[in-house]
Protein backbone atom coordinates (compact mmCIF):
# COMPACT_ATOMS: atom_id res chain seq x y z
CA UNK A 1 0.00 0.00 0.00
CA UNK A 2 1.26 3.39 -0.66
CA UNK A 3 0.56 6.72 1.27
CA UNK A 4 -1.98 9.20 0.04
CA UNK A 5 -0.13 12.46 1.19
CA UNK A 6 -3.62 14.48 0.82
CA UNK A 7 -5.67 12.22 2.99
CA UNK A 8 -3.08 10.41 4.56
CA UNK A 9 -4.68 7.21 3.90
CA UNK A 10 -2.83 4.17 2.76
CA UNK A 11 -3.85 3.59 -1.09
CA UNK A 12 -4.38 -0.27 -2.75
CA UNK A 13 -1.76 -1.65 -5.40
CA UNK A 14 -3.87 -3.11 -8.28
CA UNK A 15 -2.23 -6.15 -7.14
CA UNK A 16 -3.51 -6.19 -3.51
CA UNK A 17 -7.25 -4.88 -4.52
CA UNK A 18 -6.98 -7.62 -6.72
CA UNK A 19 -6.84 -9.96 -4.33
CA UNK A 20 -9.27 -8.88 -1.74
CA UNK A 21 -11.91 -8.69 -5.03
CA UNK A 22 -13.01 -12.48 -3.69
CA UNK A 23 -13.26 -11.12 -0.23
CA UNK A 24 -15.38 -8.16 -1.40
CA UNK A 25 -17.77 -9.94 -3.60
CA UNK A 26 -18.19 -12.37 -0.96
CA UNK A 27 -18.53 -9.81 2.42
CA UNK A 28 -15.41 -11.04 4.07
CA UNK A 29 -13.60 -7.67 4.42
CA UNK A 30 -13.97 -4.87 7.36
CA UNK A 31 -15.38 -1.93 6.42
CA UNK A 32 -12.30 0.43 6.29
CA UNK A 33 -11.11 -2.43 3.19
CA UNK A 34 -14.44 -2.30 1.76
CA UNK A 35 -14.38 1.50 1.42
CA UNK A 36 -10.62 1.02 -0.18
CA UNK A 37 -11.95 -1.55 -2.56
CA UNK A 38 -14.65 0.76 -3.89
CA UNK A 39 -12.65 3.27 -4.65
CA UNK A 40 -10.21 1.26 -6.22
CA UNK A 41 -12.68 -0.42 -8.18
CA UNK A 42 -14.25 3.35 -9.31
CA UNK A 43 -10.86 3.87 -11.20
CA UNK A 44 -9.73 0.93 -12.29
CA UNK A 45 -11.30 -0.59 -15.13
CA UNK A 46 -9.86 -5.06 -14.91
CA UNK A 47 -11.08 -5.02 -11.25
CA UNK A 48 -14.23 -3.92 -12.50
CA UNK A 49 -14.08 -7.24 -14.77
CA UNK A 50 -12.53 -9.29 -12.27
CA UNK A 51 -15.60 -8.63 -9.95
CA UNK A 52 -17.96 -9.68 -12.93
CA UNK A 53 -16.17 -12.61 -13.28
CA UNK A 54 -15.88 -13.67 -9.76
CA UNK A 55 -19.61 -13.09 -9.76
CA UNK A 56 -20.36 -15.02 -12.73
CA UNK A 57 -18.33 -18.35 -10.92
CA UNK A 58 -19.83 -18.14 -8.43
CA UNK A 59 -23.21 -17.82 -10.11
CA UNK A 60 -22.18 -20.56 -12.37
CA UNK A 61 -20.65 -22.93 -9.79
CA UNK A 62 -23.62 -22.13 -7.50
CA UNK A 63 -26.16 -23.57 -10.41
CA UNK A 64 -24.18 -26.50 -10.78
CA UNK A 65 -25.79 -27.85 -7.45
CA UNK A 66 -29.11 -28.19 -9.19
CA UNK A 67 -27.44 -31.00 -11.25
CA UNK A 68 -28.99 -34.22 -10.05
CA UNK A 69 -27.80 -37.84 -10.19
CA UNK A 70 -29.46 -40.25 -12.22
CA UNK A 71 -31.62 -43.04 -10.42
CA UNK A 72 -29.25 -45.55 -11.90
CA UNK A 73 -25.61 -43.95 -10.59
CA UNK A 74 -27.64 -43.16 -7.40
CA UNK A 75 -28.65 -46.98 -7.08
CA UNK A 76 -25.06 -48.05 -7.85
CA UNK A 77 -23.37 -45.67 -5.25
CA UNK A 78 -26.38 -46.70 -2.68
CA UNK A 79 -25.45 -50.11 -3.21
CA UNK A 80 -21.85 -49.65 -2.45
CA UNK A 81 -19.99 -51.68 0.20
CA UNK A 82 -16.61 -53.08 0.60
CA UNK A 83 -15.42 -55.78 2.78
CA UNK A 84 -14.96 -53.65 5.96
CA UNK A 85 -18.57 -52.26 5.84
CA UNK A 86 -20.48 -55.59 4.83
CA UNK A 87 -18.48 -57.56 7.64
CA UNK A 88 -19.57 -54.57 9.91
CA UNK A 89 -23.40 -54.88 8.39
CA UNK A 90 -23.57 -58.21 8.99
CA UNK A 91 -21.81 -58.27 12.63
CA UNK A 92 -24.54 -55.83 13.78
CA UNK A 93 -26.63 -57.76 16.06
CA UNK A 94 -30.11 -56.63 14.90
CA UNK A 95 -29.54 -57.38 11.26
CA UNK A 96 -29.29 -61.57 12.25
CA UNK A 97 -32.53 -63.07 11.64
CA UNK A 98 -34.88 -63.28 14.80
CA UNK A 99 -34.86 -66.95 14.94
CA UNK A 100 -30.63 -67.17 14.68
CA UNK A 101 -31.09 -64.76 17.46
CA UNK A 102 -33.21 -66.38 19.86
CA UNK A 103 -31.52 -69.67 19.18
CA UNK A 104 -27.80 -67.72 19.95
CA UNK A 105 -29.87 -66.58 23.44
CA UNK A 106 -31.09 -70.09 24.18
CA UNK A 107 -27.90 -71.99 23.51
CA UNK A 108 -26.24 -69.18 25.78
CA UNK A 109 -28.49 -69.01 28.61
CA UNK A 110 -28.04 -73.37 28.76
CA UNK A 111 -24.20 -72.86 28.40
CA UNK A 112 -24.49 -70.39 31.32
CA UNK A 113 -26.98 -72.37 33.33
CA UNK A 114 -24.90 -75.70 33.24
CA UNK A 115 -21.34 -73.53 34.06
CA UNK A 116 -23.43 -72.08 37.29
CA UNK A 117 -24.63 -75.77 38.40
CA UNK A 118 -21.09 -77.29 37.58
CA UNK A 119 -19.30 -74.63 38.85
CA UNK A 120 -21.28 -74.22 42.71
CA UNK A 121 -19.81 -76.28 45.35
CA UNK A 122 -23.48 -78.23 45.84
CA UNK A 123 -22.03 -80.63 48.80
CA UNK A 124 -20.26 -77.47 50.76
CA UNK A 125 -23.56 -75.91 51.07
CA UNK A 126 -25.59 -77.38 54.21
CA UNK A 127 -29.08 -77.24 52.64
CA UNK A 128 -27.57 -80.12 49.61
CA UNK A 129 -25.22 -81.53 51.36
CA UNK A 130 -25.92 -85.41 50.95
CA UNK A 131 -26.31 -86.00 54.50
CA UNK A 132 -29.12 -82.90 54.73
CA UNK A 133 -31.70 -85.83 53.30
CA UNK A 134 -30.99 -87.82 56.70
CA UNK A 135 -33.58 -88.11 59.10
CA UNK A 136 -33.25 -87.04 62.76
CA UNK A 137 -33.12 -90.42 63.65
CA UNK A 138 -30.12 -91.44 62.21
CA UNK A 139 -26.77 -91.18 63.72
CA UNK A 140 -23.78 -91.53 61.35
CA UNK A 141 -21.15 -93.35 63.16
CA UNK A 142 -18.14 -93.33 60.79
CA UNK A 143 -17.59 -93.23 57.08
CA UNK A 144 -15.82 -95.57 55.04
CA UNK A 145 -14.19 -95.35 51.92
CA UNK A 146 -15.83 -98.08 49.17
CA UNK A 147 -12.68 -99.95 49.01
CA UNK A 148 -12.48 -100.61 52.91
CA UNK A 149 -16.48 -100.85 53.17
CA UNK A 150 -15.75 -104.65 51.88
CA UNK A 151 -13.16 -104.98 54.75
CA UNK A 152 -15.50 -103.90 57.04
CA UNK A 153 -18.66 -104.87 56.78
CA UNK A 154 -18.13 -107.22 59.59
CA UNK A 155 -18.41 -104.12 61.48
CA UNK A 156 -21.62 -103.41 61.00
CA UNK A 157 -23.54 -104.62 63.72
CA UNK A 158 -26.84 -105.68 65.13
CA UNK A 159 -30.41 -104.98 63.49
CA UNK A 160 -30.05 -101.59 62.68
CA UNK A 161 -28.58 -102.61 59.32
CA UNK A 162 -31.29 -104.91 59.24
CA UNK A 163 -33.90 -102.41 59.66
CA UNK A 164 -32.63 -100.18 56.34
CA UNK A 165 -32.55 -103.78 54.49
CA UNK A 166 -35.99 -103.58 52.56
CA UNK A 167 -38.27 -106.03 53.64
CA UNK A 168 -40.38 -105.64 50.43
CA UNK A 169 -37.05 -105.76 48.38
CA UNK A 170 -36.37 -108.89 49.89
CA UNK A 171 -39.91 -110.28 49.27
CA UNK A 172 -40.02 -109.41 45.98
CA UNK A 173 -36.52 -111.05 45.45
CA UNK A 174 -37.68 -114.22 47.23
CA UNK A 175 -38.04 -116.83 45.11
CA UNK A 176 -36.79 -119.25 47.03
CA UNK A 177 -36.04 -120.48 50.45
CA UNK A 178 -32.60 -118.73 50.03
CA UNK A 179 -34.08 -115.41 49.59
CA UNK A 180 -36.94 -115.93 52.53
CA UNK A 181 -34.24 -117.40 54.63
CA UNK A 182 -32.04 -113.79 54.51
CA UNK A 183 -34.98 -111.75 55.02
CA UNK A 184 -36.18 -113.76 57.94
CA UNK A 185 -32.37 -113.76 59.59
CA UNK A 186 -32.58 -109.96 59.36
CA UNK A 187 -35.79 -109.36 60.47
CA UNK A 188 -36.39 -112.05 63.46
CA UNK A 189 -33.37 -112.87 64.49
CA UNK A 190 -31.37 -109.31 64.38
CA UNK A 191 -27.91 -111.29 63.42
CA UNK A 192 -25.77 -109.18 61.55
CA UNK A 193 -25.95 -109.58 57.12
CA UNK A 194 -23.04 -110.34 56.09
CA UNK A 195 -23.08 -109.03 52.43
CA UNK A 196 -20.98 -110.80 50.17
CA UNK A 197 -17.18 -109.33 48.84
CA UNK A 198 -17.86 -106.64 46.71
CA UNK A 199 -20.85 -105.52 47.67
CA UNK A 200 -20.33 -102.70 50.15
CA UNK A 201 -23.42 -101.48 52.10
CA UNK A 202 -23.72 -97.56 54.19
CA UNK A 203 -23.17 -97.83 57.69
CA UNK A 204 -26.11 -96.72 59.99
CA UNK A 205 -27.76 -97.23 62.66
CA UNK A 206 -30.90 -97.01 64.22
CA UNK A 207 -31.43 -93.58 65.98
CA UNK A 208 -30.91 -94.15 69.71
CA UNK A 209 -33.79 -92.01 70.65
CA UNK A 210 -35.82 -95.06 69.48
CA UNK A 211 -33.27 -98.37 70.50
CA UNK A 212 -33.33 -101.22 68.10
CA UNK A 213 -34.74 -103.88 69.94
CA UNK A 214 -32.21 -105.98 68.60
CA UNK A 215 -28.54 -104.91 68.59
CA UNK A 216 -26.82 -101.88 69.01
CA UNK A 217 -23.96 -100.81 67.31
CA UNK A 218 -20.92 -100.08 69.50
CA UNK A 219 -18.11 -97.75 68.35
CA UNK A 220 -15.25 -97.31 70.48
CA UNK A 221 -14.15 -93.77 70.60
CA UNK A 222 -10.32 -93.22 69.75
CA UNK A 223 -8.45 -91.23 71.81
CA UNK A 224 -6.48 -89.57 68.93
CA UNK A 225 -7.31 -87.28 66.89
CA UNK A 226 -7.19 -89.05 63.22
CA UNK A 227 -10.32 -90.59 62.38
CA UNK A 228 -10.21 -94.30 63.29
CA UNK A 229 -12.42 -96.98 61.71
CA UNK A 230 -14.61 -98.87 64.24
CA UNK A 231 -13.49 -101.88 65.44
CA UNK A 232 -15.11 -104.73 65.03
CA UNK A 233 -17.87 -105.67 67.90
CA UNK A 234 -19.88 -108.50 68.32
CA UNK A 235 -23.21 -108.26 67.87
CA UNK A 236 -25.31 -108.63 71.02
CA UNK A 237 -28.73 -109.85 70.58
CA UNK A 238 -31.39 -107.64 73.00
CA UNK A 239 -34.17 -109.46 74.30
CA UNK A 240 -37.15 -107.57 72.61
CA UNK A 241 -39.17 -105.76 75.61
CA UNK A 242 -42.58 -107.72 75.88
CA UNK A 243 -44.72 -104.60 75.15
CA UNK A 244 -44.19 -102.02 72.28
CA UNK A 245 -42.30 -99.44 73.34
CA UNK A 246 -44.13 -95.85 72.48
CA UNK A 247 -42.53 -94.49 69.63
CA UNK A 248 -41.17 -90.86 70.07
CA UNK A 249 -42.97 -87.54 68.61
CA UNK A 250 -40.73 -87.86 65.55
CA UNK A 251 -40.53 -91.35 64.93
CA UNK A 252 -44.28 -91.25 65.33
CA UNK A 253 -44.24 -89.50 61.99
CA UNK A 254 -42.13 -91.84 60.60
CA UNK A 255 -42.29 -94.95 58.62
CA UNK A 256 -42.44 -97.94 61.52
CA UNK A 257 -42.60 -101.87 61.77
CA UNK A 258 -44.18 -103.93 64.58
CA UNK A 259 -42.00 -106.92 65.04
CA UNK A 260 -43.68 -109.95 66.84
CA UNK A 261 -41.82 -112.57 68.46
CA UNK A 262 -43.59 -116.22 69.40
CA UNK A 263 -42.89 -119.10 70.64
CA UNK A 264 -45.39 -122.19 70.21
CA UNK A 265 -45.05 -126.12 70.97
CA UNK A 266 -48.11 -126.44 68.60
CA UNK A 267 -46.93 -124.59 65.82
CA UNK A 268 -48.18 -127.07 63.01
CA UNK A 269 -51.39 -127.08 64.90
CA UNK A 270 -51.70 -123.31 65.33
CA UNK A 271 -50.14 -122.12 62.21
CA UNK A 272 -52.70 -122.61 59.91
CA UNK A 273 -55.05 -121.18 61.91
CA UNK A 274 -53.11 -118.05 63.21
CA UNK A 275 -52.87 -117.44 59.07
CA UNK A 276 -56.74 -117.92 58.97
CA UNK A 277 -57.05 -115.19 61.81
CA UNK A 278 -54.48 -112.76 60.54
CA UNK A 279 -56.16 -112.97 57.11
CA UNK A 280 -59.11 -112.54 58.74
CA UNK A 281 -58.30 -109.40 60.17
CA UNK A 282 -57.77 -107.81 56.77
CA UNK A 283 -54.00 -108.80 56.80
CA UNK A 284 -52.32 -108.26 53.38
CA UNK A 285 -48.72 -109.94 52.81
CA UNK A 286 -46.28 -107.30 52.09
CA UNK A 287 -44.24 -109.45 49.90
CA UNK A 288 -43.90 -112.42 47.65
CA UNK A 289 -43.48 -114.94 50.56
CA UNK A 290 -46.94 -116.27 51.35
CA UNK A 291 -48.19 -115.50 54.84
CA UNK A 292 -46.78 -118.30 57.66
CA UNK A 293 -43.72 -118.84 55.13
CA UNK A 294 -42.33 -122.22 56.79
CA UNK A 295 -38.68 -121.86 57.04
CA UNK A 296 -37.32 -124.96 59.48
CA UNK A 297 -39.05 -125.13 62.49
CA UNK A 298 -40.61 -121.66 62.44
CA UNK A 299 -43.13 -119.63 60.40
CA UNK A 300 -42.75 -116.30 59.19
CA UNK A 301 -45.35 -113.78 58.32
CA UNK A 302 -44.61 -110.17 57.01
CA UNK A 303 -47.23 -107.70 56.05
CA UNK A 304 -49.76 -104.92 56.17
CA UNK A 305 -53.23 -104.94 57.60
CA UNK A 306 -55.47 -101.52 58.90
CA UNK A 307 -54.26 -100.16 62.17
CA UNK A 308 -57.85 -101.13 63.97
CA UNK A 309 -57.29 -104.37 63.88
CA UNK A 310 -54.08 -104.22 65.75
CA UNK A 311 -55.10 -105.20 69.05
CA UNK A 312 -57.66 -107.27 67.72
CA UNK A 313 -54.15 -109.00 66.40
CA UNK A 314 -52.37 -108.92 69.50
CA UNK A 315 -55.16 -110.65 71.36
CA UNK A 316 -55.41 -113.52 68.71
CA UNK A 317 -52.12 -114.15 69.29
CA UNK A 318 -51.96 -113.96 73.14
CA UNK A 319 -54.40 -116.76 73.13
CA UNK A 320 -52.16 -118.99 71.33
CA UNK A 321 -49.28 -117.83 73.72
CA UNK A 322 -46.78 -114.95 75.18
CA UNK A 323 -45.98 -112.42 72.59
CA UNK A 324 -43.04 -109.98 72.59
CA UNK A 325 -43.94 -107.28 70.14
CA UNK A 326 -41.39 -103.88 69.65
CA UNK A 327 -42.34 -100.68 67.26
CA UNK A 328 -39.19 -100.21 65.54
CA UNK A 329 -38.72 -97.25 63.03
CA UNK A 330 -38.78 -97.98 59.22
CA UNK A 331 -37.64 -96.52 56.24
CA UNK A 332 -40.92 -97.19 54.39
CA UNK A 333 -44.16 -95.17 55.60
CA UNK A 334 -47.40 -97.15 55.55
CA UNK A 335 -50.08 -94.92 54.23
CA UNK A 336 -52.27 -93.47 57.27
CA UNK A 337 -54.66 -96.60 59.12
CA UNK A 338 -51.94 -99.01 57.98
CA UNK A 339 -49.09 -100.69 59.76
CA UNK A 340 -46.60 -102.83 58.82
CA UNK A 341 -46.17 -106.54 60.51
CA UNK A 342 -43.73 -108.77 61.15
CA UNK A 343 -44.06 -112.02 62.64
CA UNK A 344 -41.79 -114.84 63.72
CA UNK A 345 -43.28 -118.13 64.98
CA UNK A 346 -40.57 -120.58 66.28
CA UNK A 347 -41.98 -124.13 67.21
CA UNK A 348 -40.89 -125.20 70.72
CA UNK A 349 -41.29 -125.72 74.42
CA UNK B 1 -32.57 -45.04 2.86
CA UNK B 2 -32.98 -41.90 4.70
CA UNK B 3 -33.08 -38.85 2.39
CA UNK B 4 -30.15 -37.77 4.86
CA UNK B 5 -27.87 -40.45 3.58
CA UNK B 6 -29.08 -40.09 0.08
CA UNK B 7 -28.17 -36.23 -0.19
CA UNK B 8 -24.94 -37.58 1.32
CA UNK B 9 -24.84 -40.00 -1.71
CA UNK B 10 -25.87 -37.14 -3.86
CA UNK B 11 -23.16 -35.20 -2.73
CA UNK B 12 -20.07 -37.24 -3.37
CA UNK B 13 -21.40 -39.13 -6.39
CA UNK B 14 -21.61 -34.83 -7.74
CA UNK B 15 -18.21 -34.18 -6.24
CA UNK B 16 -16.40 -37.01 -8.52
CA UNK B 17 -18.75 -36.42 -11.46
CA UNK B 18 -17.81 -32.52 -11.72
CA UNK B 19 -13.83 -33.04 -10.81
CA UNK B 20 -13.56 -36.47 -12.81
CA UNK B 21 -15.71 -35.73 -15.91
CA UNK B 22 -15.61 -39.35 -16.31
CA UNK B 23 -18.77 -41.45 -15.36
CA UNK B 24 -17.10 -44.61 -14.76
CA UNK B 25 -14.13 -43.39 -13.30
CA UNK B 26 -16.06 -40.85 -10.99
CA UNK B 27 -18.81 -43.80 -10.29
CA UNK B 28 -16.31 -46.07 -8.87
CA UNK B 29 -14.18 -43.37 -6.92
CA UNK B 30 -17.56 -42.48 -5.17
CA UNK B 31 -18.50 -45.54 -4.35
CA UNK B 32 -15.41 -46.43 -2.48
CA UNK B 33 -15.52 -43.19 -1.08
CA UNK B 34 -19.18 -44.56 0.40
CA UNK B 35 -17.88 -48.02 1.25
CA UNK B 36 -15.32 -46.65 3.38
CA UNK B 37 -17.36 -44.39 5.39
CA UNK B 38 -20.36 -46.62 5.51
CA UNK B 39 -17.39 -49.00 7.01
CA UNK B 40 -16.42 -46.66 9.58
CA UNK B 41 -19.72 -45.28 10.66
CA UNK B 42 -22.29 -47.56 9.95
CA UNK B 43 -25.76 -46.31 9.99
CA UNK B 44 -24.77 -43.13 10.73
CA UNK B 45 -23.00 -42.55 7.71
CA UNK B 46 -25.77 -39.29 7.06
CA UNK B 47 -24.11 -37.99 9.73
CA UNK B 48 -20.18 -37.92 9.15
CA UNK B 49 -18.26 -35.00 9.94
CA UNK B 50 -17.91 -32.65 7.09
CA UNK B 51 -14.03 -32.80 7.31
CA UNK B 52 -14.06 -36.26 7.34
CA UNK B 53 -16.00 -36.58 3.92
CA UNK B 54 -13.29 -33.78 2.81
CA UNK B 55 -10.38 -35.81 3.37
CA UNK B 56 -12.16 -39.31 1.73
CA UNK B 57 -13.42 -37.71 -0.94
CA UNK B 58 -9.91 -36.04 -1.89
CA UNK B 59 -7.74 -38.67 -0.88
CA UNK B 60 -10.28 -40.99 -3.33
CA UNK B 61 -9.52 -37.60 -6.52
CA UNK B 62 -5.83 -38.39 -5.69
CA UNK B 63 -6.02 -41.75 -6.79
CA UNK B 64 -8.19 -41.72 -9.36
CA UNK B 65 -7.03 -38.81 -10.94
CA UNK B 66 -4.16 -40.01 -12.15
CA UNK B 67 -6.54 -42.36 -14.26
CA UNK B 68 -8.15 -39.67 -16.29
CA UNK B 69 -5.88 -37.96 -18.34
CA UNK B 70 -6.16 -33.88 -18.45
CA UNK B 71 -5.59 -34.06 -22.14
CA UNK B 72 -8.51 -36.38 -22.95
CA UNK B 73 -11.32 -34.34 -24.60
CA UNK B 74 -14.02 -33.24 -22.77
CA UNK B 75 -16.47 -35.85 -22.04
CA UNK B 76 -19.78 -34.80 -21.00
CA UNK B 77 -20.87 -37.73 -18.42
CA UNK B 78 -24.97 -38.16 -19.84
CA UNK B 79 -26.33 -41.53 -17.86
CA UNK B 80 -24.68 -40.70 -14.62
CA UNK B 81 -26.56 -36.98 -14.09
CA UNK B 82 -29.96 -35.08 -14.89
CA UNK B 83 -29.31 -31.63 -15.76
CA UNK B 84 -31.50 -28.99 -14.97
CA UNK B 85 -33.63 -27.48 -17.84
CA UNK B 86 -35.36 -25.09 -16.02
CA UNK B 87 -35.65 -22.15 -14.90
CA UNK B 88 -32.27 -21.92 -17.04
CA UNK B 89 -30.09 -24.55 -18.98
CA UNK B 90 -26.59 -25.24 -17.36
CA UNK B 91 -23.91 -25.08 -20.29
CA UNK B 92 -21.30 -27.76 -18.76
CA UNK B 93 -19.16 -27.77 -21.52
CA UNK B 94 -17.91 -24.71 -19.44
CA UNK B 95 -17.31 -26.21 -16.47
CA UNK B 96 -15.50 -29.22 -18.76
CA UNK B 97 -13.07 -26.22 -19.90
CA UNK B 98 -12.40 -24.76 -16.73
CA UNK B 99 -11.74 -28.00 -14.90
CA UNK B 100 -9.71 -29.62 -17.84
CA UNK B 101 -7.01 -26.61 -17.33
CA UNK B 102 -7.78 -25.71 -13.18
CA UNK B 103 -5.40 -27.09 -10.82
CA UNK B 104 -7.03 -29.88 -8.79
CA UNK B 105 -7.08 -28.27 -5.22
CA UNK B 106 -8.43 -25.08 -6.84
CA UNK B 107 -11.51 -27.09 -8.15
CA UNK B 108 -11.51 -29.46 -5.24
CA UNK B 109 -11.90 -26.14 -2.89
CA UNK B 110 -14.59 -24.63 -5.68
CA UNK B 111 -16.78 -27.68 -5.88
CA UNK B 112 -17.04 -28.23 -1.82
CA UNK B 113 -17.50 -24.56 -1.29
CA UNK B 114 -19.94 -23.20 -4.18
CA UNK B 115 -21.53 -26.55 -4.96
CA UNK B 116 -21.83 -28.55 -1.92
CA UNK B 117 -21.57 -25.79 0.31
CA UNK B 118 -18.98 -26.76 3.19
CA UNK B 119 -17.71 -23.79 5.26
CA UNK B 120 -14.35 -22.44 4.41
CA UNK B 121 -12.95 -23.70 8.17
CA UNK B 122 -14.11 -27.44 7.47
CA UNK B 123 -12.30 -26.79 3.86
CA UNK B 124 -8.94 -25.52 5.30
CA UNK B 125 -9.16 -28.90 8.05
CA UNK B 126 -9.99 -30.60 5.18
CA UNK B 127 -7.09 -29.66 3.17
CA UNK B 128 -4.88 -29.17 6.22
CA UNK B 129 -3.86 -25.82 5.29
CA UNK B 130 -5.17 -22.26 6.56
CA UNK B 131 -8.66 -20.48 5.77
CA UNK B 132 -6.49 -17.72 3.74
CA UNK B 133 -4.97 -20.25 1.62
CA UNK B 134 -8.55 -21.75 1.17
CA UNK B 135 -9.97 -18.40 0.00
CA UNK B 136 -7.50 -17.37 -2.64
CA UNK B 137 -7.76 -20.80 -3.90
CA UNK B 138 -12.16 -20.38 -4.20
CA UNK B 139 -10.86 -16.55 -5.17
CA UNK B 140 -8.67 -17.96 -8.08
CA UNK B 141 -11.22 -20.44 -9.06
CA UNK B 142 -14.29 -18.49 -9.64
CA UNK B 143 -12.26 -15.76 -11.49
CA UNK B 144 -10.83 -18.58 -13.74
CA UNK B 145 -14.91 -20.13 -13.92
CA UNK B 146 -16.01 -17.10 -14.25
CA UNK B 147 -13.69 -16.18 -17.14
CA UNK B 148 -14.53 -19.34 -18.86
CA UNK B 149 -18.52 -18.60 -18.97
CA UNK B 150 -17.93 -15.35 -19.78
CA UNK B 151 -20.02 -14.44 -23.17
CA UNK B 152 -21.70 -17.91 -22.99
CA UNK B 153 -24.93 -19.50 -22.17
CA UNK B 154 -24.37 -20.96 -18.74
CA UNK B 155 -25.65 -18.05 -16.66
Amino acid sequence: MSQDPKTNKRKLTPFLAHEMLYDYVTGHLDAERRVAIEEFIKTDRESQNLIDAIKRGIAYSQSLREIQLSAAALAELEQAENLVSISKRLARWSSWPDSLRWSIIAVAISACTAGIMVLIPWKSIPLFSPGALRDENTVEIARIDAKRGNQNDANLVGGAQADLADESEADSNATGDQSGDEEFAEESSGQVRVPPAGQPEPLKVSPPSTPPPIAVAVAKPSSGTAPVIPKPVTAVAVPTPATATQPTAAARGRGFVYRAFMTLSDLETAAPKITQQVKELGAEKAGEVELGWKRGTGRYYHFTMPEANEQKLLEALRAYGPVRISKDPHPRQMPEGEVRFILWIESGA
Amino acid sequence: MKQAEQLRVRDIGLFFLLGLMDERTALTAAGRVIAQLKAQYGDSFQSVPPVVLIRSCRASWKAFRRTVPRNQPVEIPQAAWVLPSSPREIDITAWGRYQKDASDDDVMALLFSHVLGFSDTDLAEGFQTSVGTIRYRLGKGVRQLGLVVRGGSAT
